[in-house]
């Protein structure tokens, strides 16, 4: 393994763009055989792109293509310096995505490390019954230490995922789940250019402490894309004029209405399948309920960098108390003269919102392991936001996806800026 | 008719310098009296220093007013303290000053028993009625006697008791015991008063560190309902949610107002004790409680029972009721009266004699009263016996509560206090993260607040145990404050509407 491993650093594979050349270099085949996510040749299809996670290796074992899903305890650093401790798949929630193509064979070995049974249901798959996944009624549990073998042939392709049916309140809550991407047998319809994977989750952990509260029905105050908070979420990527997919899947307890800024987009198909082209409707806003996916294709034709987040305002934050009582427009300086005697360090709070939140939590000492509820700073000031919200960056030309990391330069006079207020 | 002491010399004598005489008689008995008085008190105060030496009072008392009120004023120059106060106490208690007087009768009472008994004198002056018929006459001592035809007679007679004269040795010994014994009750009665002046004091210095603890209470909900008041203003909050802080401000300040008549109470029995009115009721006195003194050996018990004036007074009542049986035993005759007798005939012919009276015990034979006194004696042993051992209990009692004390105060200083403080801190952090609300912040800091007010009362409750345990060890006997069961000494529960 670790031999691979220094293989594929020196060839450089880049793991979550797919582009494994390693399958052009014969001479390394044999020894990439059983730890690349690759199969003989160069695979048919465009890797999906799944930020801060990435896609599951396979072998090809008589025909079929093998995976190994490893559930675990894993801690995840949902932004700079903030880490949990979840549960996922091979160290990191949401699992990796499991690629493959229609008609193919999979087989999926799943070892449970966790210390509770363990079944894994693959959603929105058509299979026989008793891979279903679903403990006790389509199988036995997996018990830990146990591995199970589920195996079965894909008839169909799209966008599915897969996550725990065995006590699921609480392993899903603490973080497992995983795309399973099928890429049609005879390629896409119309070449995709960035195909991107997020999951959308949201959790309750506490201030102050670093695992997931499962019991949580209300109040979650973690909303992620691929179990990052911005400003730990990597941005979305595109060159004016590609076309971008985006496949969004939810099983948290609410739905999310996802919003991207300077693109209009048709929401192209869920986890049942295809939706008709004539079916297809401009929007710019697509909401995943719960035990769905939703797949938005678009082609930007603006560059710039466009803010991609949830649009219920409470989950563009991070961590807050929502029972705060309303301070809103309250003169607090009498007051605060009067706190800070009795506490020491105490300042008033809130009168004209939480706009100044972000430079607070610079130094004024809070809770460990607990992010600002805002944070980010742009090319022009505080972005103010946080949890399910990234960017989209747009760029004229690019030859390196991976270079694009600065603020995009707005050309002259294209930026608002202050006049003389109207008499 | 003549008088037999018609112009006699001491007849004259009397008649000139009677004045004089009762005048130099009753300034020699009242300065002897006043002295061995003083003596007596002064006794108590050296007694009492003794037992209380360890506590670094200096115990002086000072019956004569005059000194008193002259030492009195120069403690009243020094700022009250624990220690002034108790002199203060000492010499200006009204209590301690009636309980002086119980001493003076005491010394009365053994001066009595040491007077012997006035003899008795009996005379008659008889004279005769010729005329009239003749009719017997009763001689007290003789009896009935036929009337003399002679013109006149006298009879004269000087008796004393002479079994009093016998008894009045041992009886002047009972008295003496009896005096000790008043001694020690005094001597009790001074230690308790040291006693109720420390736990005074320190209840005064408690209650008013609580009620400062209060106003820093009342402050914080003043503020959390100013916040309140300004949350309705601009439409944030309604009414009942108002009405809600209100109630609690309401509660509190009524609260606030219970602790403040706690503080004048304890303030008024300072006042009591010390025998303070009018301006001298203006003092000031630091209101803060030490931290805990040193701990009390197991092996104090021997001490407490060593010290005990009860046993003590216990033991002389018994040697008392001891003597005093066998007095009763003794006595076979129960009175025997001799004495002297003169009788003159017609004024002429006188005649001397000796007479005497002899109660003859046939059947009272004093059994009576040497069963009363032997039932006293038992019951004085049993008393004895079960003093010992509620002493010892209550002793065990007493110190075992004075070391929960003791832990439940580090415990406060190295875990509660702390961690309130703790948790005052984290709540901060909590608020600057916008986890918590100004109210929660507030109500965190109440919470402290509340904890420092119940750490304050054990601490409190401690000093009073070790007051009761010092005057215990000091020789007094267990106060019922003392045995009263220890009230819930974790911190209180928040004071009314937190709100948010």
């Amino acid at each position: 393994m670790e031999k691979a491993r220094l293989l594929m650093k020196k060839l450089k594979i880049d793991r979550m763009r797919g582009s494994y050349c390693a399958a052009l270099l014969p001479f390394w085949l044999s020894a990439l055989l059983t730890v690349t996510p690759s199969s003989h040749a160069a695979p048919s299809y465009n890797p999906v792109i799944t930020p801060d996670v990435g896609s599951l290796p396979y072998k090809m074992v008589d025909g079929v293509k093998e995976f190994h899903l490893i559930a675990e305890k894993v801690k995840r650093e949902f932004a700079p310096g903030y880490v949990f401790d979840c549960w996922g798949y091979n160290g990191t929630t949401p699992g990796p995505t499991i690629e493959a193509v229609e008609g193919d064979r999979v087989r999926i070995l799943v070892t449970n490390r966790l210390p509770a049974p363990h079944a894994v249901h693959w959603h929105g798959l058509f299979l026989p019954n008793g891979m279903d996944g679903v403990g006790g009624l389509t199988q036995s549990y997996i018990q830990p230490g146990q591995t199970f073998a589920y195996e079965f042939d894909l008839v169909q392709h799209g966008t599915f995922f897969y996550h725990p049916h065995a006590d699921e309140s609480v392993q899903i809550a603490m973080g497992m789940e995983g795309f399973f991407i099928i890429h049609p047998k005879d390629g896409e319809p119309k070449k995709i250019d960035r195909d991107y994977c997020i999951f959308l989750h949201m959790w309750q952990i506490p201030p102050g402490t670093s695992k997931p509260n499962p019991n949580a029905m209300f109040d979650f105050n973690y909303f992620t894309f691929n179990s990052r908070i911005y400003p730990g979420t990597s941005p979305v990527i595109a060159q004016k004029g590609d076309r971008v997919r985006v496949r969004f899947a939810n099983i948290s307890m609410e739905s999310h209405p996802i919003h991207i800024h300077g693109v209009s987009f048709l929401v192209t198909a869920t986890e049942g399948g295809q939706i008709a082209e004539n079916a297809q409707h401009p929007t710019t806003t697509v909401n995943v309920p719960p035990g769905t996916a939703k797949v938005i294709e678009f082609v930007p034709e603006y560059s710039g960098d466009w803010p991609f987040h949830c649009h219920k305002t409470h989950h563009a934050m991070n961590a807050m108390e929502h029972n705060l009582p309303n301070v809103i427009g309250v003169d607090q300086d009498a007051v605060e003269q009067k706190m800070s005697k009795m506490i020491p360090g105490y300042m008033a709070m809130g009168t004209s919102g939480m706009h100044e939140m972000g430079e607070h939590a610079e130094h004024m000492p809070a809770p460990k392991n607990t992010p600002p509820m805002m944070a980010g700073v742009g090319p022009f000031a505080r972005i103010n936001m946080g949890g399910m919200f990234t960017v989209l960056k747009v760029r004229d030309t690019i030859t390196d996806y991976d270079a694009v990391t600065g603020w995009y330069e707005h050309p002259p006079g294209t930026v608002a800026e202050e006049v003389p207020t109207p008499e | 008719m003549k008088s037999i002491f018609h112009n006699s010399p001491a007849t004259r004598l009397l008649a000139h310098r009677t004045p004089l005489v009762l005048g130099v008689l009753t300034i020699f008995a009242v300065s002897c009296k006043t002295v061995r008085h003083h003596a007596d008190i002064r006794d108590v105060g050296r007694d009492v220093q003794r037992r209380v030496a360890d506590s670094g009072v200096a115990v002086k008392l000072e019956p004569d007013r005059h000194l008193a009120d002259e030492r009195k004023r120069t403690l009243d120059e020094k700022p009250l303290g624990l220690r002034n106060a108790i002199q203060i106490a000492l010499l200006n208690n009204p209590q301690l000053l009636q309980d002086y007087e119980a001493l003076g009768v005491e010394r009365a009472a053994l001066r009595h028993a040491t007077i012997l008994r006035n003899p008795t004198i009996h005379f008659d002056i008889l004279e005769s009625f010729e005329d009239e018929e003749s009719v017997p006459l009763f001689v007290p001592g003789v009896g009935f006697v036929e009337p003399d035809t002679r013109d006149a007679q006298f009879h004269f007679s000087v008796t004393m008791d002479f079994i009093d004269v016998i008894r009045r040795h041992e009886m002047a010994k009972v008295s003496r015991a009896r005096m000790e014994v008043e001694k020690m009750r005094l001597s009790e009665k001074v230690i308790r008063l040291i006693t109720d002046v420390s736990i005074a004091v320190y209840t005064y210095q408690g209650e008013s560190m609580k009620l400062s603890l209060m106003q820093k209470v009342l402050d914080g909900v003043a503020v959390r309902l100013e916040m309140a008041l300004e949350q309705h203003r601009v439409g944030n909050i309604s009414d009942l949610t108002l009405a809600g802080h209100q109630a609690a401000y309401q509660d509190i300040t009524l609260k606030r107002t219970d602790q403040q008549r706690n503080v004048t109470v304890a303030r008024e029995r300072i006042n009591q004790l010390l025998g303070f009115w009018g301006e001298s009721t203006a003092w000031s006195m630091p209101t803060e409680l030490t931290r805990p003194g040193s701990s009390v050996s197991d092996e104090s018990v021997d001490r407490a029972i060593s010290n005990s004036l009860a046993i003590e007074a216990a033991m002389y009542e018994i040697g008392i009721l001891k003597r005093e049986l066998g007095v009763n035993k003794a006595t076979i005759i129960p009175a025997l009266e001799l004495g002297l007798i003169r009788e003159e005939e017609d004024f002429h012919i006188p005649a001397s004699g000796v007479s005497g009276a002899l109660e003859i015990p046939i059947f009272d034979r004093n059994q009576t009263e040497v069963e009363r006194y032997t039932a006293l004696l038992r019951q004085k042993e049993h008393e004895l016996s079960s003093i010992g051992i509620h002493l010892r209990s209550e002793f065990r009692l007493l110190r075992e509560l004075h070391d929960e004390l003791i832990g439940k105060i580090e415990y406060y200083e190295s875990a509660v206090l702390p961690l309130k403080s703790r948790i005052v801190k984290l709540s901060l952090e909590h608020y600057n993260g916008m986890f918590l609300g100004p109210y929660a912040l507030l109500e965190a800091k109440m919470d402290e607040l509340r904890a420092r007010k119940a750490y304050v009362e054990i601490l409190k409750k401690y000093w009073i145990t070790r007051a009761e345990l010092d005057h215990v060890l000091a020789g007094g006997r267990i106060g019922d404050a003392a045995m009263e069961p220890v009230a819930d000494t974790a911190p209180a529960k928040k004071d009314g509407h937190g709100g948010h």
